[in-house]
């Protein structure tokens, strides 16, 4: 075997291994499918060259070099695609054509006049670009600029926006410099044209793998399932203590179910209903009561569950009205919000619908509503208000607790970051940040120590415009506005 | 003279069961949707029995007690509550109940304790 040819191939097992960890990480997710069949083409693209520089026959090289165009022309919309998906942007139509353009490519690939001929290198043999190969070439440099573009664009946006600390902008930054790498690969073009250029295009894609391999294991990327793990241990812990509250609640309506059974047969047995037909009224009136509480259990126990549950509905955003979040959180946490004497106050703003996941949204709400609680020692106030602020949905959770001094505004959303001791997880804040990103929006907080914290979620509206505000909630968009405890 | 019987909790299914159940049984019974309405209605009627919740909105069980046992009312306090809480309960019992009962008590057992504690034989 020609010696040319092992670093290519090495370069192609690497990206197709890579590729299959990523896939078997989740393979529900679309972006890890995704991204799955991006390493695909580039495997077929280096094992053929690999397999084509050690052929002796020009005609079977040819035919070898002919076979690898079955991943490449597939390699610009495959990264397209997968950074469309990682950054949320739903351009199906622009996809399908792309895809059909690269199809056409595929079958054109396979004549004379894209590849006329190889040539013989020091390396082995090449293929040599005929006419139909120059607009594959625009195509190529066309979807892999434009790949590039939207990279640096959402870097650039990011960085002005201030996400640089922020869990996705981490994660693109890696998926933006790792491709960007890949790309430079493709200067391999320059031999096919009879320049005598070494096409070192493997060792940019074997950077690649390393990258995103790094990436991935430092900064989550492409794993949905371990967060999903780091999830559900939050939660097991969380229900742990929201147990006792269901288990409390659940008394009330079988106390009374039990309670009307036994007594109707008591008086019953003893003779009391007088006269008999009252027996009849008695029964009915019970068993009226007996089906509406045990609907009360039923609903106690939905609730729960429905909390319970934990999933990731693919990328299934609708429209959430937010004040329909705060009100299901609120319920949910009726117990362990009666057993302090808390003050609770919301001020509900109109028409605030987001783009999001209604499960997350009520989770991320959930946990910061909880964490507000199990600040405030017996007594406080909690207050929630949700507002708009231009095309801006706010929620605004507020607590009289102790604060949070300012050099840990920021740690307090690490991971595994805890002040409670044993009853917190230390996760809590952190899947709220993630759950708010995941959702496109920012979470902040602004604290004084001894009075108290408050934390404001802001997600993108489906709506907007500034309407349908009280004065209480002008009140709070103010004090948003110029810093709540300043 | 009818025995006296004062239910508090704030659900009003419970109060209409209790009212229901120990009216036929031959008390007199009033209810009460939280601890100060509940002190009220004891200060003007004494009770016998008090029968009590214990997480209520304006005053609590705890309260409750604590404000009877320092006006040194002598009402039998039978605390009937959802919570399993051992330390609860300890709390509960130190300020000076006469029973801890655990929903969702037997209504019949409800009224053989109570019975015992006015002393009615039955």
């Amino acid at each position: 075997m020609n010696p040319y040819s092992i670093p290519s191939l090495i370069a192609a097992g690497l990206t197709l291994v890579l590729g299959i960890f990523v896939f078997f990480k989740s393979p529900k997710e679309k972006l890890n499918r995704l991204f799955f069949i991006f390493t695909i083409s580039i495997f077929v693209w280096l094992f053929f060259f690999g397999i084509g520089y050690s052929i002796v026959s020009p005609h079977l090289a040819l035919f070898i070099f002919r076979l690898a165009y079955l991943g490449v022309v597939f390699i610009p919309v495959n990264c397209l695609h997968f950074h469309l998906e990682f950054l949320g942007i739903y351009k199906p139509k622009t996809i399908r054509i792309l895809y059909s353009i690269s199809c056409l490519f595929l079958i054109l690939s396979q004549t004379n006049y894209f590849f006329t001929s190889v040539k013989r290198y020091f390396w082995g043999f090449y293929p040599q670009a005929g006419s139909l190969y120059i607009p594959f070439i625009f195509f190529f440099s066309l979807v892999i600029g434009s790949s590039s573009v939207l990279l640096v664009y959402q870097l650039l946006r990011g960085f002005v926006k201030g996400d640089a600390q922020n869990f996705k902008y981490q994660q693109l930054k890696y998926l933006a410099l790792s491709f960007i790498i890949a790309y430079t690969a493709s200067v391999d073009y320059i031999a096919k044209f009879g320049v005598e250029f070494y096409p070192f295009g493997y060792l940019n894609i074997t950077f690649f793998v390393i990258l995103l391999t790094y990436a991935i294991l430092r900064h989550r990327l492409l794993d949905v399932e371990t967060m999903m793990q780091l999830f559900q241990q939050h939660k097991l812990a969380t229900l742990g203590l929201l147990a006792a509250g269901l288990n409390h609640e659940i008394r009330n309506p079988l106390f009374v179910i039990k309670g009307s059974a036994e007594s109707y047969l008591d008086n019953l047995g003893r003779g009391a209903f007088e006269p008999p037909e009252l027996a009849v009224q008695k029964s009915k009136e019970i068993l009226e009561k007996t089906v509406d509480q045990a609907q009360r259990a039923v609903e106690i126990m939905r609730r729960f569950s429905s909390f319970v549950r934990i999933s990731r509905d693919g990328q299934s955003r609708q429209e959430v009205n937010v004040n329909d979040c705060v009100n299901n959180v609120l319920e949910f946490l009726n117990h362990e919000l009666s057993t302090k004497k808390l003050v609770i106050e919301t001020y509900l703003g109109d028409g605030l619908l987001i783009p999001a996941n209604r499960r997350e949204v009520e989770e991320i709400i959930f946990n910061i509503v909880l964490n507000a609680c199990q600040a405030m020692h017996e007594t406080g106030k909690l207050s929630i208000t949700t507002l708009r602020s231009d095309d801006r949905c706010l929620v605004l959770i507020r607590d009289t607790g102790p604060g949070i001094p300012r050099y840990l505004h920021r740690k307090v959303f690490e991971p595994f970051y805890s002040t409670k001791m044993e009853k917190g997880t230390g996760l809590g804040l952190f899947i709220c940040r993630f759950l708010v990103e995941q959702n496109g929006g920012k979470i902040r907080l602004d604290s004084k120590v001894g009075q108290g914290t408050v934390f404001i979620l802001d997600f993108p509206l489906a709506g907007k415009g500034l309407e349908g505000l009280d004065d209480n909630q002008k009140g709070a968009l103010e004090a948003e506005k110029t810093g709540a405890f300043s | 003279m009818p025995p006296k019987l004062l239910v508090i909790d704030d659900e009003t299914d419970i109060l209409e069961m209790m009212e229901g159940h120990f009216a036929l049984r031959g008390f007199l019974v009033w209810t009460a949707l939280d601890g100060a309405e509940g002190f009220e209605i004891l200060e003007k009627e004494r009770p016998e029995v008090v029968l009590l919740d214990l997480k209520m909105k304006n005053w609590d069980g705890d309260q409750f007690i604590k404000k009877v046992r320092e006006k040194g009312i002598q009402t039998k306090i039978l605390v009937i509550t959802g919570y399993q809480d051992d330390t609860l309960r300890a709390r509960v019992e130190a300020l000076g109940v006469d029973a801890f009962l655990e929903k969702p008590v037997s209504i019949i057992e409800l009224q053989k304790r109570i019975e015992e504690l006015v002393g009615i034989a039955q």
